[in-house]
C-alpha cells in the first residue's frame, strides 16, 4: 500500500551526478513532510519531478493513487493538482495579489479568493502589487495563490530561506498553522533541520539522492539511523563501546541494551542526555562553559582525558574548574564503522 | 576592491566635489552642435509663423501623416511579430543549430533599409531578376507594399535580439508556478511570458516605429509619400527652406508622440529580472513544430538576406557582362570611410565630457546633457540635416558645404552611441584611482591622460566602431550636408537606384554590405547571439 503521494525506485542523473538514486518515498494525506539533506543530496529535484517540471529517467511517481510519471506517461504539471511554493515566490510582478491568487481558478470560484486571504491573513491586501509587499507578505500571498485551486498537495521549496532570521520563526509557525487548518497534504523541501523538525509531521532526511531514514520528528531526533542522521540532526557527543551480556559499557558508564549487536559498537548521546549534578567527590572535570540563557553548554573532561559536551539548564554551579558527577538518561547503539 | 557608491547609489560617482569649470565648459562645447538641431527648427518656423497656411494645405498634411502612420503601424507589428517568434524558437526550443540561425536572422542589421529597398526593386517588376530567371514578370515592389517590405526587413532584427535577451532573463519558475497552477502552456504564454517581455516588446515596438517614420532612403525609393520623403522634395523644390522646416516640426512631435505614448502604455506592475540561477525550460519540438520553425526561419533568411545578396551579385554580373561597369571609381569607398572615421573620432572626443559628468557629477546636469543627448539621437536624420543646413546658412555661411559641419552633426546625432559606450566602460573605473593620481601631484588633465583614458580605451573604440558603423549607413544627412564633390556609397546607392542604374547601384550596395557587416557582427550580432 503505497502513500497519498509516492515516489518509487526514482532515478534523475544530470550528467554524471545523480541527483536522485532509487528515491523512494511516501507521504500520508494530510501530512507534512520535510524533506532535509545538506544541499545538493537531490531534495529539490526530488520536488520538481512531483511537480512535473523535472521527468525522471526511471521509476514512478504517484499522487493520490494515480500515476503521474512512469516509464510511459507523463502528466503535465497543469493537471496534476499540486501547488508549489517558490523559494524567490515567483509572484507574477505585473499581477496585482488578487490576480495572482485568481490566477489557478476557474470563473465560478471567485469567492474562494476571499477565502485564502482570510486564511492566509492578507485581508484587504487583494490590490496590491507584488513589489509593494514586504517578504513575509509575498510569501503568504505565494502560499494563497497556491492553496486557492484546492490542490492535492502543496510543495514548498525552500519557503524560509529568503526571510531574516525574525521573521523566519514566525512565519513557520504561521504556514504550519496554514496548511493545518487548510488540512492539505504537504512537502517541504529544507535544508535547514532545525526548521525540518519543527515543521514536519514526518521528517526524511536525504543524502547524495536517497533517503536515509523517515520518522516523526521526535523519532529522528531520538533514534537516529545511523552517525551521519545523528550528527545531522543535532549536536552529538560520539563514543565507542563494547555489548556484552545485554549491557553496552562506554567510558560514561553502562547501560542495559536489548538489539542484535554483539562486540565494539559506535553509541551516540545528545549533550542534553547528559546531566551533571555539581559533587565535590566527582571525577569530570568543567573545562568551559557557553551561556545562553535558556541553558548553557558545558565542556566536561571524563577523568580518561576525553572531552564531551552537555547542554543543562541555567542552573549555577557549573564554572571552569569545578568538579562534577554525571547521569546518562540514554544512548543510541549504531553498528562499528 | 567595490567601487565606492555615491548617496545616490549610482557606482562610480565621485561625492562632495561638484564637476570642474573646465568639465562644463567641455560639455557645454559638446552641447552646442546636440542642441543646435532642434534650436535651430523651431527659430525657423517661428520667424515665418504668419505664412504656414500658405505653404501646405491641410489635406496634403493629413495624407502625409496617414500615410506615416500606416507605415510605422504596420511595420512596427511586422517587426514584433517576426522578432519575437525567431526568439522564442531560438531561445526557448531545441531546434539544432540556434547559434548559427541567430547570427543569420540578426544579419539585416548590416544592411541599410535603402538597400534592402534597392534589392526588392531589382529583383521585381518588368526588368527585375525574377523575370530573367523565370520568364515571370513580377508586379514591381514599390509604394507601400515595397517600404513595408523593406522597412520590416530592417527592422525585425533589433526586436529580435531585445526579446531574446528577455526570454533569457525570464525568471522561470513564474512560468512554473502558472504550470502548476493549472494553466495551459498557451495561457502561460499569453498571461506570463508576454507580459514579462512587455519592456522588451515596447522598447523594440519603439526602435522599430522610429525607424519606419525617420527613414528616408527606403521610402523614397519605393516612391512612397511620407513625412522625410516629402521633406526632402520641399527642400530640393525650393529656395525657401520654411515649408520643409515646418514638416520637420510636425514629423519631429509625431516622433515625441509615438516615444510618449510608448511610455504611457507600461502598466503598474514592476517587472524585475532577478539573475537567474537556472536556463529557462526548453520547450521540445515536435516533428512538425520542427519543420515549421525551419521553414519560418528560412523563410526570413532567404528574404532578407540571401536574396538581397544573390540581387547584388547578379546585378553586378549583369553590369560587369553588359559593359555598364568599365571600371568602379574606388572615390566613393574612400569618401565613406573618410567622413565615417572622422565621425567616429569626433563623436568619441564629445563622448568624454559627457561620460565623466554622468558617471563622476550625477545630478541634474548629468541628467540634462543625458536626456538632451538622447532626444538628438532619435530625430529623423532628415530633419537634423534640414536645420544643421539652414542654421549653417544663416549664421556660418563661410562653413557651408564644408566637411566639418557634416562630420559635428554626425557626431552630434550618434553622441549617444558613443557617451553609452564611454559612460560603460568609465563606471567600472575605481573614482579612487584618479584621485590617488591627483594626490600624487598630477593635474586632473594629466590625470585624465594617463589613468583614466588607458583605462577605458576599449570602451572608446567600442563606441567609435559603433559610430562607424551607423555613419557608413547613414544617408539623408549626407545627402543634404556633403561638400560638392564628395562621394560616399550611399549617396552613390540612392542616386543611382533613383535613376534605375541598378547595375552601378548594386556595385556601390555590395561595397557598403561588405564594409558594414565586420563590426555589425562583432559589435553587435556576436555579443547577443544565442548560446546553444
Amino acid at each position: 500500500m503505497s502513500g497519498f503521494i509516492s515516489w518509487q525506485d526514482v532515478d534523475r542523473a544530470f550528467g554524471d551526478s545523480k541527483a536522485l538514486a532509487r528515491f523512494t518515498l511516501d507521504v500520508d494525506e494530510g501530512a507534512i513532510l520535510c524533506l532535509v539533506g545538506p544541499s545538493g543530496c537531490g531534495k529539490t529535484t526530488a520536488l520538481r519531478v512531483l511537480a512535473g517540471f523535472d521527468r525522471p529517467d526511471a521509476g514512478r511517481v504517484e499522487i493520490r493513487g494515480r500515476t503521474v510519471v512512469d516509464g510511459s506517461s507523463f502528466v503535465p504539471p497543469e493537471r496534476r493538482s499540486v501547488g508549489m511554493v517558490f523559494q524567490d515566490y515567483a509572484l507574477f510582478p505585473h499581477l496585482t495579489v488578487e490576480a495572482n491568487i485568481r490566477y489557478g481558478l476557474g470563473p465560478t470560484q471567485r469567492n474562494r479568493v476571499g477565502e485564502v486571504l482570510e486564511l492566509t491573513g492578507l485581508e484587504g491586501m487583494g490590490d496590491r502589487m507584488p513589489h509593494e509587499l514586504s517578504g513575509g507578505e509575498q510569501q503568504r500571498v505565494a502560499l494563497a495563490r497556491a492553496l486557492a485551486p484546492r490542490p492535492d498537495a502543496i510543495l514548498l521549496d525552500e519557503p524560509f530561506s529568503n526571510l531574516d532570521a525574525s521573521l523566519r520563526d514566525r512565519m513557520r509557525r504561521e504556514v504550519r498553522r496554514i496548511l493545518n487548518d487548510a488540512g492539505t497534504t504537504a512537502v517541504l523541501v529544507t535544508h535547514d533541520q532545525e526548521e525540518a523538525l519543527a515543521v514536519a509531521d514526518t521528517v526524511a532526511i536525504m543524502r547524495s539522492g536517497t533517503v536515509l531514514q523517515v520518522g516523526t520528528p521526535t523519532e529522528v531526533y531520538q533514534r537516529p539511523a545511523d552517525p551521519w542522521v545523528a550528527g545531522f540532526l543535532g549536536d552529538s557527543v560520539g563514543l565507542t563501546g563494547h555489548v556484552a551480556g545485554g549491557k553496552v559499557s562506554t567510558v560514561l558508564g553502562s547501560f542495559l541494551y536489548r538489539g542484535p549487536l554483539e562486540g565494539p559498537v559506535e553509541v551516540m548521546v545528545r549533550p542534553e542526555w547528559i546531566e551533571p549534578t555539581p559533587d565535590e567527590g566527582g571525577d569530570v572535570t568543567v573545562v568551559d562553559r557557553e551561556f545562553y540563557g535558556h541553558d548553557q553548554m558545558l565542556e566536561l573532561e571524563l577523568p580518561g582525558g576525553t572531552r564531551i559536551i552537555s547542554r543543562v539548564g541555567p542552573r549555577p554551579g557549573f564554572r571552569p574548574g569545578d568538579v562534577v558527577r554525571l547521569k546518562v538518561s540514554e544512548a543510541v547503539v549504531f553498528p562499528p564503522e | 576592491m567595490l567601487a565606492p557608491t555615491s548617496r545616490e547609489g549610482r557606482p562610480g560617482a565621485r561625492p562632495g566635489r561638484g564637476p570642474s569649470r573646465l568639465l562644463l565648459l567641455a560639455a557645454f562645447l559638446v552641447l552646442v552642435p546636440v542642441a543646435l538641431p532642434i534650436v535651430s527648427l523651431v527659430g525657423t518656423v517661428l520667424a515665418n509663423l504668419g505664412e504656414l497656411d500658405s505653404v501646405l494645405s491641410w489635406e496634403r498634411l493629413l495624407e502625409l501623416s496617414a500615410r506615416s502612420v500606416l507605415l510605422v503601424a504596420t511595420v512596427t507589428a511586422t517587426a514584433l511579430v517576426i522578432g519575437t517568434s525567431l526568439a522564442w524558437v531560438l531561445v526557448r526550443t531545441d531546434l539544432p543549430g540556434r547559434r548559427l540561425w541567430s547570427v543569420a536572422v540578426a544579419l539585416p542589421l548590416a544592411i541599410p533599409s535603402y538597400v534592402l529597398a534597392l534589392t526588392l526593386l531589382a529583383f521585381s517588376g518588368p526588368r527585375g531578376l525574377f523575370q530573367d530567371f523565370a520568364g515571370i514578370e513580377l508586379p514591381v515592389f514599390d509604394g507601400f507594399f515595397g517600404a513595408w517590405l523593406a522597412l520590416s526587413l530592417s527592422t525585425f532584427p533589433y526586436v529580435f535580439l531585445l526579446t531574446a535577451e528577455s526570454f533569457r532573463s525570464i525568471d522561470p519558475s513564474l512560468e512554473e508556478a502558472a504550470r502548476g497552477l493549472g494553466a495551459s502552456p498557451t495561457r502561460v504564454f499569453l498571461t506570463i511570458t508576454l507580459p514579462q517581455l512587455r519592456p522588451a516588446l515596447g522598447a523594440g515596438a519603439l526602435l522599430s516605429g522610429l525607424y519606419a517614420l525617420s527613414d528616408f532612403g527606403a521610402v523614397s525609393l519605393m516612391r512612397y509619400d511620407t513625412f522625410t520623403r516629402a521633406i526632402y522634395a520641399q527642400y530640393a523644390g525650393r529656395l525657401d527652406r520654411t515649408p520643409a522646416a515646418t514638416l520637420s516640426i510636425l514629423l519631429i512631435v509625431l516622433a515625441l508622440a509615438f516615444i510618449w505614448g510608448e511610455q504611457r502604455s507600461r502598466g503598474r506592475g514592476e517587472l524585475w529580472s532577478r539573475t537567474v540561477r537556472r536556463p529557462a525550460p526548453t520547450h521540445i519540438l515536435t516533428m512538425l513544430g520542427r519543420a515549421g520553425s525551419r521553414i519560418w526561419l528560412s523563410l526570413v533568411v532567404v528574404t532578407g538576406v540571401v536574396l538581397p545578396a544573390c540581387v547584388l551579385v547578379a546585378w553586378v554580373a549583369r553590369g560587369v557582362a553588359a559593359g555598364s561597369i568599365v571600371e568602379f571609381d574606388w572615390g566613393a569607398l574612400g569618401g565613406t570611410l573618410l567622413v565615417s572615421a572622422l565621425a567616429a573620432t569626433v563623436a568619441t572626443v564629445f563622448a568624454i565630457p559627457v561620460a565623466i559628468l554622468t558617471v563622476r557629477h550625477p545630478g541634474r546636469i548629468a541628467t540634462w546633457v543625458d536626456r538632451l543627448v538622447g532626444v538628438t539621437y532619435s530625430l529623423p536624420h532628415i530633419t537634423v540635416a534640414l536645420a544643421v543646413l539652414v542654421f549653417t546658412l544663416a549664421w556660418l555661411r563661410p562653413l557651408y558645404q564644408g566637411i566639418g559641419v557634416l562630420v559635428v552633426a554626425y557626431a552630434a546625432v550618434f553622441l549617444s552611441q558613443a557617451a553609452g559606450a564611454a559612460t560603460s566602460a568609465l563606471r567600472t573605473v575605481n573614482p579612487n584611482l584618479e584621485e590617488a593620481s591627483r594626490g600624487l601631484g598630477h593635474s586632473s588633465a594629466a590625470t585624465l591622460v594617463r589613468v583614466t583614458l588607458p583605462l577605458i580605451w576599449r570602451g572608446l573604440l567600442a563606441g567609435a566602431a559603433l559610430v562607424f558603423l551607423t555613419t557608413v549607413k547613414e544617408l539623408p544627412i549626407t545627402l543634404l550636408l556633403r561638400p560638392t564633390g564628395l562621394d560616399t556609397l550611399a549617396v552613390r546607392v540612392w542616386s543611382a537606384a533613383g535613376e534605375l542604374f541598378y547595375a552601378n547601384a548594386a556595385m556601390s550596395a555590395l561595397l557598403l554590405v561588405l564594409v558594414s557587416v565586420i563590426p555589425a557582427y562583432l559589435l553587435v550580432i556576436k555579443p547577443r547571439a544565442v548560446r546553444a
